[in-house]
């Protein structure tokens, strides 16, 4: 079920209604009624994967009770390594399964062998990379004692499955989300209004930028060759604010759905394309999952103890992983390559470190210097995700360097383009509201400085009014769906 | 807590209020940036169809109707046609203009020209065509086309226009802007001054008829059989990559054919020059036009000489 569906605007109403006036009853029927709503909603794309997600949470939540009894190290390492290697197994198969056959073939063929296989028809679960990696912060985390494994399995299952962010995140800590299905959920009014406002914001970044931006960063991505390079670089600024468009604007209506229920979900973005160098874009482009490599991967490797080879290496582990995860391309791995290339002077230079309050916090506007800053790691980002959208790196790279050609220097055409006159406002607009509200957890989170009411309807008016005009007509997945 | 509940509840219906009334509007006022929709003259197209009273043949079909059928070359050939076509007409839309003029035009047959996008088309750029021209022109209301669509697009469209209707002291009507290069030609025709076309490209087309589409057709078949009208499908050419690029056309020969009617396709017909014949992939120039009607005239005495 999509959010910018009819489907979802009717689900979401009627959970609500039932979880506040009918399952409030008891803690644990509300909780029932939350994993029930969940199954529901995963099993509106595919009822099949429901089993695989069940899974995933039977077989964690059993390893969790066994690692709370066990008390000898190496039989709670064997139960951690088998959490780790279920979960990573099954993500394993259905994401990169054909991707190492292909690779491993053409290895062999390299090698002047022959090696037949043929690939699998593998569908890729919604959201399998999100709730695999939710599951095991729970299991790791009992193992390292930063928590209790739980004996109540309806809680569990709701917060593996919980619907908000079952499918593209936050990936939320299990120490921070399930302690919320422990304790009662108090409806707070302006906790919920806080949530639509969330949700509307969450709604025009999807529907007005990312969806029109696609169709024009599609149409140039896959026409390259015969598109100079001006014309193409307006494809990778489209593309560009398609993914934050898409990604934040998921997150955004996933955390506004949470408040409705009573729960506190983790910022997934802070702001990100205003960052000042690309240390501070990892802060705050998708938080949830670089927290998560942090945490699990960067740390447990050394991080940035020990010498200068070390962290080179964990630095290019973590950023390679990074890529990987987002799916089974090479494409995904030179990007995170090529973000590690851009982390690496700033680390060991200790500068990565410098930029972690809001930029301009007590201005309006940016200095020179910081303007310079953000533009820089702007635009280093946009080549970067030229990677990203890329069909393959030999495709990337004639892009690149098309680009980079004195075609740059012409005015950029194909016929379409004159549609997109609208997205040359659109997009200013949605910055100018974010850098407005980039103190805050989401852009129009803070407009209680305008105190007639009027004008605030009027303005959350307005931003429907734009969903409703410029939205595009067919119901648009989210770029990190089958991720 | 459950007065917190219901007062959000209550808020939130207040706002619900608000905002219809808000986005009323703000599409009012939208509606004065817009343009009518430049589509091939679709206003004095309907405007002349509301003044005809019988036609020998009725065409409808996309803009390759109203480009490449000529009622100056019919008529020396003694037959009366009126070319109901309009931009990115699809059979949603060819069935509902139909059923408005099929009583009043009382043809004796009806030449629909298709083409395969006809059938995969969601059809909501066709329909926001006839809504922005309609409303001044033609005697028929366009809220049945909007509700086919159930398209947020389709329905602002709709709202502006309705609005400008019950407003008139402030609305306006905006003129077409016609192309220099074009002619209306009475009868429904848009001749094309003059150009050729290059060959192009084109990526493979797998067609893939939509339910929506299907169901239209069904439709429109009753409509002809009711009215007790011949109909016969043509598909006026094309460039040749272009035709090429369509995969899986067996898909309409089987609709068609379940209906009982078969595909006079003229690009096996007549051999025409891509660049000579066309000015882009999917259109004639007058040169083509001419070549075409003449073929198309002569086919016509045949298919029904032999139905007779």
């Amino acid at each position: 079920m999509l959010f910018n569906s009819i489907d979802f605007a009717v689900f979401l109403p009627i959970v609500f209604l039932l979880y506040w006036f009918v399952f409030n009853r008891s803690l644990r029927q509300q909780n029932l009624f939350v994993a029930a709503a969940s199954y529901l909603f995963y099993g509106w794309w595919d009822w099949r994967f429901l089993f695989l997600i069940l899974l995933s949470t039977v077989s964690d939540f059993l390893i969790g009770r066994a690692l709370g009894k066990v008390e000898d190290s190496g039989k709670r390492k064997l139960l951690l390594w088998l959490s780790i290697i279920l979960n990573l197994g099954i993500l394993g198969y259905f994401k990169y399964f054909n991707f190492f056959l292909d690779n491993f073939i053409s290895v062999f063929t390299m090698m002047g062998q022959e090696f037949r296989a043929s690939s699998l028809q593998i569908i890729l679960p919604v959201g399998i990379s999100f709730y695999t990696f939710q599951t095991l912060s729970y299991t790791i985390d009992v193992y390292k004692g930063k928590m209790n494994p739980t004996r109540d399995f309806i809680s569990f299952v709701a917060f593996v499955s919980f619907f908000p962010q079952l499918v593209a995140g936050p990936i939320e800590r299990a120490t921070h989300l399930l302690p919320q299905f422990k304790k009662e959920r108090i409806f707070r009014y302006d906790q919920a209004v806080n949530g639509l406002r969330q949700i509307l914001w969450g709604l025009f970044k999807k529907m007005v930028i990312a969806d029109n931006c696609a169709i024009y960063a599609n149409y140039i991505f896959e026409n390259s060759e015969h598109l100079s390079g001006s014309t193409l670089l307006l494809g990778a600024l489209f593309f560009t604010f398609q993914i934050y468009g898409d990604f934040s604007g998921y997150s955004d209506i996933a955390i506004g759905t949470a408040r409705l229920f009573g729960f506190n979900l983790m910022q997934n973005f802070a702001f990100p394309y205003f960052s000042r160098d690309i240390a501070e874009f990892w802060r705050r482009w998708h938080i949830s999952l670089s927290t998560w490599f942090r945490d699990y991967l960067y740390i447990p490797l050394g991080g940035s103890r020990g010498g200068t080879a070390l962290k080179v290496r964990n630095t290019f582990i973590i950023f390679l992983v990074s890529g990987f995860w987002h799916g089974a391309n090479w494409t995904f791995i030179v990007w995170g390559a090529l973000h590690a290339l851009y982390f690496l002077p700033l680390l060991l230079t200790k500068q990565n470190r410098q930029n972690l309050g809001v930029v301009a916090e007590n201005g309006y506007f940016p200095t020179l210097e910081e303007f310079f800053k953000i533009s820089v790691t702007f635009g280093l980002t946009v080549l970067a995700w030229v990677f990203f959208r890329a069909e393959s790196v030999h495709h990337a790279f004639s892009f690149l360097f098309e680009i980079f050609s004195p075609s740059l220097f012409t005015i950029p055409y194909y016929e379409g383009l004159g549609h997109a006159k609208s997205l040359l406002y659109l997009i200013p607009l949605m910055l100018i509201v974010e850098w407005f509200g980039r103190s805050n957890q989401f852009a129009i989170e803070n407009l209680n400085f305008i105190k007639l009411r009027t004008i605030r309807w009027a303005f959350y008016s307005l931003i429907i009014f734009m969903i409703g005009v410029f939205m595009y007509e067919e119901e648009t997945a989210f770029i990190y769906f089958q991720f | 807590m459950k007065k917190e509940i219901f007062r959000f509840i209550k808020k939130g219906s207040y706002f619900l209020i608000f905002c219809f009334l808000f986005y009323i509007v703000f599409i009012w006022l939208w509606g004065f940036t817009l343009d009518t929709i430049d589509s091939g003259e679709l206003n004095k197209r309907l405007e002349e169809a509301e003044n005809i009273e019988k036609v020998d043949i009725l065409v409808l079909g996309s803009s390759r109707a109203y480009r490449h059928y000529d009622p100056r070359i019919f008529k020396e050939e003694g037959y009366e046609i009126f070319v109901l076509g309009s931009s990115a007409q699809t059979i949603i839309q060819s069935e509902f203009l139909l059923r408005q003029y099929i009583e009043h035009l009382k043809p004796d047959l009806i030449i629909y020209d298709v083409y395969p996008n006809m059938f995969t088309s969601n059809g909501v750029e066709s329909t926001l065509d006839i809504i922005s021209n309609s409303n001044r022109n033609a005697n028929f209301n366009t809220q049945e086309l909007v509700r086919m669509h159930d398209r947020i697009k389709v329905w602002n469209y709709f709202f502006v226009y309705y609005l400008r209707e019950l407003l008139p002291q402030i609305s306006f009507h905006q003129q077409n802007r016609s192309r220099p290069e074009d002619k209306y030609v009475e009868n429904g025709f848009l001749e094309k001054k003059s150009g050729t076309a290059e060959k192009e490209n084109f990526r493979d087309n797998n067609i893939r008829i939509t339910e929506p589409q299907k169901e239209a057709f069904n439709r429109l078949v009753r409509l002809v059989k009711n009215a007790k009208t011949d109909m016969l499908i043509f598909q006026s050419p094309m460039q040749d990559n272009k035709l090429e690029s369509y995969k899986n056309l067996e898909s309409i020969d089987s609709l068609l054919e379940a209906h009982g009617y078969k595909l006079y396709d003229f690009n096996k017909r007549l051999d025409l020059n891509d660049t000579i014949h066309f000015y882009d992939p999917l259109h004639l120039n007058q040169k083509g036009v001419e070549e075409f009607n003449i073929k198309a005239i002569e086919d016509l005495a045949n298919i029904i000489g032999q139905k007779e």
